[in-house]
Parts: C-alpha cells; structure tokens; sequence
C-alpha cells in the first residue's frame, strides 16, 4: 500500500470501520512509514479534541431565539406610522431652533431685529390678549352682579309687576 | 410532543412547540455558526437570524419531511454566504477562550486548553464545505448516515470529506506547532 492510499482510508481505520485486510495492510504501512503514523497521531488527536470545541448556547441567546414568535407578533401588530406628519413636526422644531440663532445673537442684523420685531409683535397680542380677556371678564362678571341683583329683587319686581298689570287690566 | 408535530403546532401559534425547536436544534445551529465567524456576538447575531427565517418560513415545512435536516441546510447555506462575505474582513480577532476543561477528567489530562484553542483558530482555515462536514462529524458527534441524510449528499461523499478535512487541518496543525 502507497501513502497515498494509506491516507485515503486514515479515518476509516482510526474509528475501526475497515475491513480485516485493509485494516491489516494500513497497519503495516504505519509501521514502516514515519509521516503516515504522525499523520495518523494528529488525526486521532483532532478526533479526541473536537467534541471538546463543543459550545452550549448562552443563556442570553437562548432568551433572544424563544422570543422570536413574540417579537414576529408585535411587528405585525405596530400601527403605520405617519411619516408625513412626523417630517412636518420636525421641519417646524427645526426651523424654531434655527431661528432662535438670529434671536439670540447677530450675526444677521437684519434677521435679529426682525426677530425682536416680531417677538414684540407676539408679545403686545399676548398683553392685548390678556387685557381683552379681562376686560370681558370684567364685563360679564358686571352682567352676572347685575343678574343677580335682578335675582334677589326678582320676587318683588314679579309681583310688582303682576299687581301693576292686573291693577292696568283692571283699569283699561 | 414529538418533534414532527412541533413544526404544526407553531404555526398555530404554540409558544411551548417553538421552545421545543429552540432546545432541540439551538446548539448545532451555535456550533456551526461558532465556526463561521471571529467572535461570540457575530456567532449569536447569526444564530438568530437563522432561526427567524426559520420561523417566518415554516409553513414552507413539509411535514413529513426532515426538520433537522432543513434547519441544518438553512445553517450551512447561512454560515457559508456570511463567512464568503465576510472574509475579506482583515481585523478578524479570534474567538476568545471560552471553554471550561474539567481537570479531573482522564480523558482531557493531556489536552491542554491552549490546544483546544489552537485547533478551534485552525479550522478556520479550512474550505466552508470540508468544515461544515468536520463540525458536524468531531464537534456535534453525528453519524456519518445522518450528516448524508441532513445535508442531502450520498456517505460515499461525506466520509471522503471528513477525511480530507481531518488530514487537512492535521497538515495545517502539524505544520503550525
Ligand atoms: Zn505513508
């Protein structure tokens, strides 16, 4: 038998799976080839080691593969979200933080003072706002006094009233 | 519940099926994808996409057929395209150690864990498809009929591949020690 050979059927006879007369030849051949047996030495070594490289699964990925189902379920189930919306609410935030810049320093004079401008604008609607309101607080609040007043006296006036018109029926 | 049900039951929405799935076929799924990538979280990251295709494919399953053998070709073809596109990648760090050798077992007392390393480093070095077959063959223990059976190739083909893989990475070890 030639190394060749001898090394083709290596495995075969290391997990004794050969027959007699194979198994006999290879065994001659390692006796009297030096590479063959060191060859033969090394394979049994990976065959003991290799069951050895076996890994168990973290307990993390474990988690992570049992969720799966759950994880497939919730994608199904997340509502479309509105992208146009979402563009729009973040163009308007950013087009604020951009112009709180020409708020708060000068680099573009012309942009600073219209800012302050229209700042002050807000502000006086804001105060007009507020006077406006409280004016027609005050307002109603004068109409609610004066309705109860009316209230209290109600029962005197109806009967004032009444008397005067039965005393007017009773007249014409 | 048997195995075969499992697939059924799934897909009918039983979370105990899918565990049953998960503790059958996790490890070889890991053990494979350990030997196709550089590091712990490359490996996981793999393991799970494996397993969400599975999951999102399984009406594909046909019942009667070999569910280790499915997951086991998902694996390989998964393992394999990641590794191809990936191995251009030169800052490849290697797999650290991770690996507990029991010092009052016989067997392992002239296996040192720096030979464990040595060779989990080098068969690395070996073709995709010799490797997948040596994993599956020294590292999960598989019987030559059933790696024929769950990579759908005839035994003729796998023992000459493990062969040749052994001797390979024998040549690789002996030629790096
Ligand atoms: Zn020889």
């Amino acid at each position: 038998m030639d190394c060749i050979k001898a090394e083709e059927l290596l495995s075969e006879y290391i997990e004794d799976e050969l027959s007699e007369k194979l198994h006999l030849e290879i065994e001659e051949h390692l006796e009297h080839c030096p590479s063959c047996n060191r060859l033969c030495v090394s394979l049994k070594d990976i065959i003991n080691i290799g069951p050895k490289l076996h890994e168990e699964v973290p307990f993390y990925l474990k988690n992570r593969l049992l969720y799966i189902p759950e994880l497939i379920e919730l994608q199904k189930e997340e509502p479309p979200t509105n992208q146009g919306l979402k563009f729009i609410a973040a163009m308007i935030g950013t087009a604020i933080l951009l112009l709180n810049v020409f708020y708060f320093t000068n680099i573009y004079p012309e942009g600073h003072s219209f800012m302050h401008k229209t700042m002050s604008k807000i502000e006086r609607f804001a105060v007009d706002t507020k006077e406006y309101v409280l004016q027609k607080d005050s307002v109603k609040n004068n109409l609610l006094i004066s309705f109860l007043d009316k209230n209290i006296f109600a029962d005197d006036e109806k009967d004032f009233i009444s008397w005067n018109g039965e005393n007017g029926e009773g007249n014409g | 519940m048997e195995i075969g049900q499992a697939v059924e039951l799934c897909l009918k929405g039983d979370q105990g099926a899918w565990n049953m799935i998960i503790t059958t076929y996790s490890k070889m799924v890991y053990n494979i994808a350990l030997n196709f990538t550089y590091n712990y979280d490359d490996a996981a990251d793999i393991v799970q996409d494996i397993f969400l295709k599975l999951h999102q494919n399984l009406h594909k399953f046909d019942n009667s057929g070999n569910l280790k053998g499915w997951i086991t070709r998902i694996s390989k073809n998964y393992c394999i395209d990641h590794w191809r596109k990936n191995k251009k990648n030169k800052n490849m760090v290697e797999l650290e150690d991770n690996l507990v050798v029991e010092k009052d077992d016989p067997e392992q007392f002239n296996i040192r864990k720096s030979e464990i390393q040595f060779l989990k480093n080098k068969i690395k070095l070996l073709d995709p498809e010799l490797r997948m077959t040596l994993v599956m063959r020294d590292i999960e223990g598989m019987a030559y009929s059933e790696i024929a059976k769950n990579l759908d190739i005839p035994q003729g083909t796998v023992k000459s591949r493990i062969n040749r893989a052994r001797l390979k990475l024998a040549k690789i070890v002996m030629g790096g020690k």
